[in-house]
């Protein structure tokens, strides 16, 4: 079972799974402590990834893999040349066309029995709630720290999981917030950064890296097992191939989630 | 004594450097030791670490050994620790 206790997001009544499934899913059917209801929570369950971009890409490509049971996209904007080298559910046949039909598109060629939900939105003021309120887990993917606060903020007041996955240049930092137990954003960082750039240096193989250990970390919420980074930061610098995870406090006096913790 | 200070993402971009050791007296706090390096890069500490009026840039995480400290930067250093600055970094 997962060691770090929350609040099961999926609950007892699990759906069955069809001879065509238990096939798919064999490999990882045999993993110890996964096993079949492993797979019938994955099933069972619906994850919020915003955005698809670097990051967001792969971790909705990996838990389309894995079999989770429906996907909301959150992405706006249409593909560019310079979401190329790292966007894995874009295309050049597809610029200048929606980021997220793309990716609704190509998900579905992998997992034709994988329900999704592409909304054309980025994460804002005014629809954050709403999107949080749609699914069992959060991935949180956002080039911008607005985006992330405000995801933070309805995850702290749904009680909700939510695996936070960032990079930049050669490096990745990565941790999973269960309120009540963790460190939210907010404890960390209460507003965002003064000289971060929207822009940065990145290469596609940092970030599928990083989507692939989010993907693993929202897979183990689910399945409830394992052990998840709440309560640590995991970072990692490829260019001399360093790995850390870091023990992170929360904040006692934090405005968002310090109520919640007991 | 000798301090190990490590540097990531935008700040080890700054400065061009990933680690470096540093001399600092012996029982010297975390903020003495920021107030020492920001005298050797100026520039680049108070833009992303501890600003001219001794306050820690919001967006910043510090770690002694595997351990985050969050805004108490009154506890001494003994020799031999390692000291990771950690600026936050989002996605895309």
């Amino acid at each position: 079972m997962v060691k770090n206790k929350h609040p099961d997001p999926i609950g007892s009544d699990l759906p069955e799974l069809d001879h065509q499934e238990r096939a798919t899913y064999q490999w990882q059917i045999w993993v110890p402590d996964f096993g079949e209801v492993g797979q019938q929570r994955l099933k069972n369950a619906s994850v919020l990834v915003t955005r698809c971009g670097g990051l967001g890409s792969v971790v909705a490509y990996e838990l389309a893999a894995a079999g989770v049971g429906k996907l909301v996209l959150a992405h706006a904007g249409r593909i560019k040349y310079s979401d190329l080298n790292r966007q894995l559910l874009m295309t050049h046949a597809g610029l200048g066309k929606s980021r997220v039909e793309s990716a609704r598109r190509r998900l579905l060629e992998f997992n034709p029995r994988l329900q999704i939900e592409a909304i054309a939105e980025n994460v804002t003021e005014r629809n954050a709630e709403a999107l949080v309120s749609k699914v069992d887990v959060v991935i949180d993917c956002a080039p911008l720290f607005e985006e992330r606060l405000l995801l933070n903020r309805e995850v702290v007041a749904q009680q909700k999981p939510m695996v936070d996955c960032a990079m930049y240049e050669l490096e990745a930092h990565l941790t999973t917030i269960l309120p009540g137990v963790s460190p939210c954003l907010n404890c960390l960082y209460p507003e965002p950064p003064k000289p971060w750039r929207r822009e940065f240096p990145v290469f596609g193989a940092v970030s599928g890296m990083v989507g692939c250990l989010g993907a693993m970390e929202a897979i183990k919420i689910i399945a409830q097992f394992g052990e998840t980074l709440a309560g640590k930061l995991f970072t990692c610098n490829l260019r001399d191939m360093t790995f850390r995870t870091l023990s992170i406090q929360r904040n006692p006096h934090c405005s968002l989630c310090a109520s919640s913790h007991p | 004594m000798i301090i190990r200070i490590h540097y990531t993402t935008q700040l080890r971009m700054a400065l061009g450097i990933d680690s470096e050791d540093f001399e600092a007296p012996r029982d010297s706090t975390l903020l003495e030791l920021l107030q020492r390096l920001r005298q050797q890069h100026p520039e680049a500490l108070e833009k992303y670490v501890l600003n001219a009026r001794d306050e820690l840039q919001p967006s910043v995480l510090l770690c002694v050994g595997d351990r985050h400290v969050g805004n108490d930067l009154s506890g001494p250093l003994q020799e031999g620790e390692e000291v990771t600055i950690l600026s936050v970094i989002s996605g895309g």
